[in-house]
């Protein structure tokens, strides 16, 4: 169960609007940070969807790039820490 | 949010390392927060296991494997980002075919064997005709098997046929600093990204070569706007970093010799070359080594004049003045980046020169923001091939073998017999590929490199490698191990201690962090167990003037630890830390100083020449030749180009006329090829197409076209294509307006996939001087296959 967060960046003021585009997508949740910085975290069932799901971002208007920051693959059980 | 389970945990943790990312690339800051990041994981740093950028990553471990990536923020390489082949880089290790066990070839096939099997195996080989044998090595090796490799040839063999794949990617490099400044590597460094006013890229797409520092620039561009740095992008194929140009100046192939030359004309028939400058710091010379006065530069440069270079170049008079414009501005900072464009050229030197002359004339070198700067390819092909010198013609720290001082000098902290090092230079590669197959070489050692896949004109170069005794170290099977007689399963990047040198010269190091798989094995310890060996059965080269291993790791009290049993190797003493130790002290003849292994191990890295201040601290260096910067210069000399071979402290300009490409399109061959790399693969693609979401996201080569050649050819995007030249023919999968758009007449066609070898079409022609081949041109037709 990958988890990954990214830095979306944006054209100038549409942060705000991209980051409820963006978390509006299955397995994500996202947050502007300023008029052009948006912070996403994506979770997803196996590694081989999150390529799909960053170009899935990629493509959202208004967004200008995307950049992973953290990318966490180990195989997660949910267990209580 | 208060964390409950493990998923929570890395939620969070997410969060925390993109907000510190942004903190630390908006503020220029260097946080610390995530290295106490709360998701139960222990994380050690490491730079990057791909490209010669050298960004520092952040591994998290659990449970012995590498199970997290993240961009380390206290870089200042990449200062928490890394691009998308980075923050797969764990996975390249765990791939399902990775090698596990030695295997020899026999009856035509691999079957596994016991290490002692091969072990004995490769040094009887080696021992039958030890001067025949080559060692083919690459610019992945870690500091420390290079220099092993090195001192195992050179002084125990008795042998210079070592060469790496560097040779393939930098050696126009490396030829040329040493022809300019006497010294080989850049004088400035990334910081100069931060601070120039102007970008020129000389035919290299860096938004996917090296996207950290495209991102770098970027991310500056944006934040600045209108009044912020300018980019010029000189080159002969639109790519992503033309996205990001102000200028997009779109040039014939080869032609960057003339247009380099131009620039200069119009400096000094414009008068606003930097004369100071120039008679302060800077000597002519002719193409055959003369001596020029700048009257006699300038009657050369008449060749090359606006008008005269417009008719061949692509480029406009208005053009090619702006670039003379933006070069004769004095308070322009213009900061000059290339790679492979220039470097695998069949005038790869001359271009490196070129481009030289051209900010040495404008006085745009050695100051913050202005300097010409060459980028390397693979992540340590400065600091283990260039500095470690593990080139046919090379010795550590800059010596070289022609020189009996250097033999001497490594001879004695060797404690070699004297005369072990012969003065006569190996075979670079090419040359090396060439002896194999006529059988002037009996055998090759590979390691870290995948040749079948990366030498040009694959059916010449590679002609009987099969029928010779080639021995294979990698991580998974290739189409070298194909052709190999043994395949040793070798560590790879943090199974493994290493050091390795990236192209700003900073030297980066990092701890083993994970055990190999199998019983896959360090490249170090492969060379110490097969030189002791050898040792052993009594071959003379292997034993030191005291009629000890040559090959001995000694532990800080200089008593012998018997590194080449694998269970001392594997144990807590770390060879690579001894084996970094021995080879500091070759660095510091030419200003290459390194500081004790120890300092490495606190941070991500340090620029050489390093130095202990009067404080006592250890001091990196930004800037080269430059006071205040570099402790070699001396006071209120400003700039000192100290490598300058005639020992004045001057660099030189020198007269390199255009010439021609030897293979140009013709009636018959008519489209120019030109070969490179793609974002997420990385060389041969032996990693990278182990990782699924890259090879997800490309997992083909591809033929590109012009969109107005396609149409003439009636091809669309997905057609099949063979690409056809006097050498070879592959088919290729069309690809029109796609991520990049050639120059009409021309295709470009990426060499990760092994499955479709474009180097069965390339052209070995090589730069006559740094003997570098030239994949960006040469002459193909295209014939649309299917639909």
């Amino acid at each position: 169960m990958p988890v990954s967060s990214l830095i979306v960046r944006t054209t100038a003021g549409a942060a705000p609007r991209a980051a409820h585009a963006v978390g509006a997508l299955a397995g994500v949740t996202s947050c502007a940070v300023d008029d052009t910085d948006l912070v996403v975290i994506t979770e997803t069932r196996a590694t081989a969807e999150d390529e799909a799901l960053w170009k899935r971002i990629e493509q959202v208007e208004g967004v200008l790039a995307v950049e992973l920051i953290y990318h966490n693959f180990e195989d997660l059980e949910e267990k209580t820490q | 949010m208060t964390p409950t389970t493990r998923r929570d945990f890395l939620i969070r943790s997410a969060q925390l390392a993109a907000l510190a990312a942004l903190g630390a690339r908006t503020a220029g800051a260097q946080s610390g927060l995530l290295t106490a990041l709360p998701d139960g994981l222990t994380w050690q740093k490491a730079p990057c296991r791909f490209c010669g950028v050298g960004c520092g990553v952040l591994v998290g471990l659990r449970d012995g494997r590498v199970v997290a990536v993240q961009g380390d923020p206290k870089s200042g390489v990449s200062r928490g980002l890394l691009c998308a082949k980075g923050y797969h880089a764990g996975a390249l290790l765990y791939g399902k075919d990775r090698l596990t066990h030695p295997m020899i070839r026999r009856n035509g096939r691999l079957e596994k064997a016991t290490w002692d099997e091969a072990v004995d195996l490769i040094a009887d080989k080696i021992m039958a005709d030890p001067k025949r044998f080559g060692i083919y090595g690459s610019g992945q090796w870690t500091i420390g098997e290079g220099y092993v490799n090195l001192k195992f040839a050179k002084g125990g063999l008795g042998s210079n046929h070592i060469d790496p794949n560097a040779r393939l990617c930098m050696a126009s490099a490396v030829v040329g600093f040493v022809t300019t400044f006497g010294v080989d590597e850049p004088s400035g460094c990334y910081d100069d990204i931060d601070e120039c006013d102007t970008v020129i890229t000389w035919g290299n797409n860096w938004a996917e070569m090296h996207p950290v520092l495209f991102s770098r620039f970027a991310d500056r561009k944006k934040a600045t706007g209108e009044g912020g740095p300018t980019y010029i992008d000189l080159a002969t194929r639109r790519t992503r970093s033309t996205e990001l140009a102000d200028h997009y100046l779109e040039f014939v192939p080869q032609t960057d010799l003339a247009i380099a030359n131009c620039i200069c004309q119009q400096l000094i028939a414009r008068g606003t070359f930097d004369k100071s400058f120039v008679l302060k710091h800077v000597r002519f010379k002719a193409n055959d080594g003369g001596d020029l006065t700048l009257e006699q530069f300038d009657a050369f440069l008449q060749d090359y004049t606006p008008a005269k270079v417009a008719k061949y170049s692509g480029l406009s008079v208005e053009q090619l003045g702006m670039l003379a414009d933006v070069f004769g501005d004095p308070g322009r900072r213009v900061l000059s980046l290339w790679c492979m464009g220039m470097n695998q050229h069949t005038r790869g030197t001359w271009i490196n020169n070129l481009v030289y002359n051209v900010h040495l004339l404008a006085g745009k070198i050695g100051k913050p923001g202005s300097t010409p700067f060459s980028l390397t390819g693979q992540p340590s092909a400065c600091g283990t091939c260039r500095e470690v010198g593990t080139l046919a013609h090379a010795l550590p720290g800059g010596r070289v073998v022609t020189e009996p001082a250097h033999r001497k000098e490594c001879e004695d902290l060797w404690n070699a017999i004297p005369g072990a090092i012969p003065e006569k230079p190996g075979f670079h590669t090419m040359a090396m590929f060439e002896a194999l197959a006529k059988g002037d070489l009996a055998g090759m050692w590979v390691q870290v490199t995948n040749p079948a896949q990366s030498i040009p004109h694959l059916h010449k170069n590679l002609a009987n490698a099969a029928d010779r005794f080639v021995v294979v170290s990698d991580i998974y099977p290739t189409v070298t191990t194909e052709i190999a007689s043994v395949v040793l399963p070798s560590a790879g990047w943090v199974e493994k201690n290493g050091v390795f040198g990236n192209s700003e010269r900073r030297t980066q190091q990092w701890f083993k962090m994970v055990d190999p798989p199998g019983e896959a094995r360090d490249d170090v310890w492969q060379v110490l167990a097969v030189a002791h060996r050898m040792y052993e059965k009594g071959f003379p080269g292997l034993r030191d003037r005291n009629g000890n291993f040559l090959l001995a790791v000694r532990d800080d009290d200089g008593k012998e630890v018997e590194a080449w049993k694998w269970e001392v190797f594997d144990g807590p003493f770390n060879v690579d830390r001894a084996l970094f130790e021995e080879y500091r002290g070759l660095t510091v003849k030419k200003h290459k100083d390194l500081a004790p292994y120890d300092e490495y191990t606190k941070q991500p890295g340090m620029r050489w020449p390093v130095t202990r201040d009067a404080s006592g601290q250890w001091r990196e260096t930004k800037r080269r030749f430059v006071e205040g910067e570099d402790p070699y210069v001396a006071a209120g000399k400003g700039i000192q180009f100290y490598g300058a071979k005639a020992g004045d402290d001057r660099a030189i300009v020198w007269a390199r006329p255009y010439e021609p490409p030897p293979e140009v399109p013709d009636a018959e061959y008519p489209f120019w090829l030109c070969t490179g790399r793609v974002l997420e693969h990385w060389h041969t693609g032996t990693m990278t197409r182990r990782i699924p979401q890259l090879l997800g996201a490309m997992p083909r080569a591809y033929v590109e076209l012009n969109p107005k050649d396609a149409e003439r050819l009636g091809v669309l995007t997905g057609d099949v294509v063979r690409v056809r030249s006097r050498r070879g023919q592959i088919d290729l999968a069309a690809w029109v307006d796609g991520r990049a758009v050639p120059q009409e007449g021309s295709v470009f066609v990426p060499f990760f996939d092994e499955t479709r070898l474009i180097n069965r079409v390339t052209l070995d022609a090589c730069c006559p001087m740094s003997k570098e081949p030239d994949y960006k041109k040469c002459a193909v037709r295209l014939e649309k296959v299917s639909s």
